[in-house]
């Protein structure tokens, strides 16, 4: 058991100074004064600041390798095929990644890793702790399957290229149609004439309400396309990107599905990202969507994380709206906020303590946590 | 047209801060001091704010790689027919309308360096702009030739690959030493030859006219390029150095110019496996203190110019070097110091209020001054973010 004493902890929204108990991996118990009992281990935390570890809910760490030049260690898209169900992001994430020493090192302890989107069904994602030499072990279950989807520009784009369907968005839209079908057809058979169906189970699970779609989108013409699909088939999904979703609050709203914004700090180098704007966090904000951001990384590497919300601090939103962000609306959203993203009795000990407030641009991470073990900080000499 | 800035927390760059007023009169700084009493057709009340000089870009591709398209409509970076196109000229592929340019003036750039892309070992003369989006483009331009683009690495070799010209590191010394001896050997019969634009951009910079800006991320490529200007002699200013820490104290004695970045990039090229923001902190304990800081916007977008400073700060460099780095340093490797770059009298109205120190991510712009204009106004306008 070890006691942390004496840091300004965030918790219900604010810092407090707060002392916390952590057995086991997970916390125990917070308050004010908390003594050591006979063996425990006390930590001193006096002066600095202790807040959740920090989540991405859409990253490629693991399976586009930094440090490895261009293909050698870049498993993000199975360009094999425009709809790859039954390829999982599990099987290609090198847990040894650098991207992934980094993000731990600047205090981001969870992650989930999806295929690209170069294909219209990518395959299925899955969320990790960062630190960790064997993936099975660094795995936070979900309560619903991760499947990565794609529309609009990326797929298209890519696959003219190939000379292969789909070439426009109406081929996009079919393509999803016809695979949601295949696996209704493979469903309604009797069990014992399924044979393999590795193909379609994914998407069985998906109009099962077992999985949940999570859509690589941008414009608003491919939202709308999604939301067409969706209601004719039946099943939840949640926006990537979204890059136009703020361009019609109003829609937004009346969607009420989650999405998961950014990345922001990049520039708007095409068409599909012509309306990116650091606004729409606090324009969707507004029409009350659950949202989260997302690094992409490595587009934005996790150890630069902090930046887009300092530049969000720059907007109407409180502090505490940005935080969420990134740790417990982030945890909502991927169904684990039981387990992360929050500084609560009973969930992991995933936090990390800052030399100053988490809005300061020289605030050290001095100690990420992951399950109550330190994993990285700002000592280690791949952080930057 | 006079505009007084009354009462801010001055920080002139070139001197200590203070509180006090900042009088502009016809686009030029003509008082920096407390107590300045005179009636002015702009009044900026900036009691609890802060004052800077416009941030300088030293280095980047706003205008010329299209922002928001990234089609080969609106993309003129890179001109892949040749490794050696020294008579290019940025200022032609320049688009002066570019959204990018509205990006800049929210970031609080007010003067931006622009050049060719890194395709080629000799690529052409940058183009330095005034970000004053009022006024005709050639208004805007401070330097029609800001200096020689050159390129080291990954990026001429992979781009010249496929054509064969070049296939290795050795290839792309080789080429440029070869494009200078010919310079030299064109001088020589200068009068049968005839005027050749090519050579004669290189012998500008032979002569000295202008500096070779080279963009070299690895130690190993930067030794190359030393090598070979010891072997020409001319001006020199690395561009990216993402590896320089590993050779600081040997450019602290050759004496270079160091345009350091963009440090918000994955590692994703082998050639910036070793990018790191505590870079220029390790240069500045070095003793070198020629370092500017470059976005390469639109590799990271131009708002993290301050941003980057200020994590460099996170990462050992010093507060008063940081802002230096995005300001009169980017000016003096320019040689526009006398012009733009701090806030002294006689210099250009190019100023920013904040409402903290612009090295503060948070922070938020109030106001953005062109040549004593006002170009940004919070209080009319919504940030472009």
């Amino acid at each position: 058991m070890e006691l942390f004493k004496g840091g300004q902890v965030w918790k219900d929204d604010r810092l407090q100074r707060l002392d916390f108990r952590v057995e086991n991996g997970r916390f125990v118990s917070f308050g004010t004064d908390l003594q050591p009992s006979g063996d425990t281990r006390v930590i001193d935390l006096e002066g600095k600041y202790v807040y959740p570890g920090m989540i991405d809910p859409h990253t490629h760490v693991g399976i586009f390798e930094e440090m490895t030049g261009w293909e050698a260690g870049n498993d993000t898209n199975e360009y094999s095929s425009p709809a790859t169900p039954s390829v999982r992001a599990i099987d290609a994430i090198n847990p040894l990644d650098a991207g992934l020493r980094s993000a731990r090192n600047a205090g981001v302890t969870t992650v989930c890793v999806l295929p690209g989107s170069s294909n219209v069904i990518g395959g299925e994602g899955v969320v990790i702790k960062t630190a960790g030499k064997n993936v099975d072990k660094m795995v936070v279950p979900t309560p619903k399957k991760l499947v990565k989807m794609a529309f609009g520009r990326n797929p298209s784009w890519f696959w003219q290229g190939q000379k292969k369907s789909p070439f426009t968005r109406m081929a996009v839209g079919a393509l999803l149609r016809e695979q949601l079908v295949k696996a209704q057809n493979q469903a309604k058979k009797p069990e014992e004439e399924r044979g393999n169906d590795l193909e379609t189970r994914l998407l069985q699970e998906l109009l099962d309400h077992k999985a949940m779609a999570r859509i690589h989108v941008a414009n608003m013409e491919d939202i709308e396309t999604i939301a067409r699909i969706s209601s004719e088939f039946g099943f939840e999904y949640v926006l990537d990107h979204a890059t136009a979703l703020h361009t019609n609050p109003e829609f937004a709203r009346s969607l009420g599905v989650p999405a998961i914004l950014g990345p922001l700090n990049v520039c708007a180098r095409s068409f599909q990202t012509y309306d990116l704007t650091f606004h729409s966090v606090q324009i969707l904000q507004d029409q009350g969507l659950l949202l989260s951001l997302m690094t992409d990384a490595p587009v934005i590497p996790l150890s630069l994380i902090r930046v887009q919300p300092w530049i969000l601090a720059r907007l109407e939103l409180s502090e505490a709206q940005i935080v969420d962000l990134l740790t417990r609306n982030a945890a909502k959203i991927l169904g684990i906020e039981d387990r992360v993203g929050s500084l609560s009795a009973g969930l992991d000990a995933d936090f990390m303590v800052l030399s100053s407030g988490f809005f300061d641009v020289l605030s050290v991470v001095e100690n990420t946590y992951i399950q109550g073990k330190v994993v990285g900080g700002e000592w280690d000499e791949d952080a930057h | 047209m006079k505009t007084l800035i009354k009462n801010g927390t001055i920080h002139p760059v070139t001197s200590p801060s203070f509180v006090g007023d900042i009088l502009v009169e016809d686009g030029k700084i003509v008082g920096v001091e407390p107590g300045i009493q005179v009636k002015a057709d702009t009044l900026i009340e900036a009691s609890g704010l802060h004052v800077f000089p416009g941030l300088v870009e030293e280095h980047c591709h706003i205008g010329i790689h299209g922002e928001k398209t990234n089609q080969v409509s609106d993309n003129d970076v890179n001109e892949w027919s040749d490794p050696v196109t020294p008579q290019l000229l940025a200022m032609d592929g320049v688009k002066p309308f570019d959204e990018g340019f509205r990006y800049a003036i929210s970031a609080g750039v007010t003067t931006l360096n622009i050049f060719p892309g890194s395709a080629n070992p000799i690529g052409g003369f940058g183009v330095t702009l005034k970000n004053d989006l009022d006024v005709p483009y050639q208004e805007r331009v401070l330097l029609e030739r800001s200096g020689m683009k050159m390129a080291m690495g990954e990026n001429p070799k992979k781009t010249h690959q496929e054509s064969k010209k070049i296939m290795t590191r050795m290839g792309t010394a080789a080429v440029i030493r070869k494009a200078f001896s010919d310079a030299i050997a064109y001088r020589k019969k200068k009068d049968e030859k005839g005027f050749d634009p090519k050579n004669e951009a290189l012998l500008q910079v032979l002569d000295g006219e202008f500096k070779a800006h080279v963009h070299a991320h690895r130690a190993d490529d930067m030794l190359t390029i030393l090598r070979i200007r010891d072997e020409f002699g001319f001006q020199l200013s690395f561009e990216h150095a993402t590896e320089s820490h590993l050779i600081a104290d040997l450019l602290a004695e050759k004496g270079v110019e160091l345009a350091v970045g963009p440090m918000f990039t994955a590692r994703y090229k082998i050639e910036v496996n070793n990018r790191t923001l505590r870079t220029p902190g390790i240069l500045e304990k070095a003793g070198i203190s020629d370092i500017s800081l470059i976005t390469d916007d639109p590799v990271i977008p131009i708002l993290n110019l301050p941003i980057q400073a200020g994590l460099a700060m996170h990462h050992g460099l010093s507060g008063d070097l940081a802002l230096r780095a995005i300001t009169i340093n980017p000016a003096r490797n320019l040689g526009l110091a006398d012009r733009i770059g701090s806030i002294e009298k006689g210099k250009d109205g190019d100023l920013l209020v904040c409402d903290r120190d612009v090295l503060d991510p948070t922070h938020r712009l109030l106001f953005t001054l062109v040549n004593g204009k006002v170009a940004f106004d919070s209080s009319k306008q919504e940030l472009v973010l």
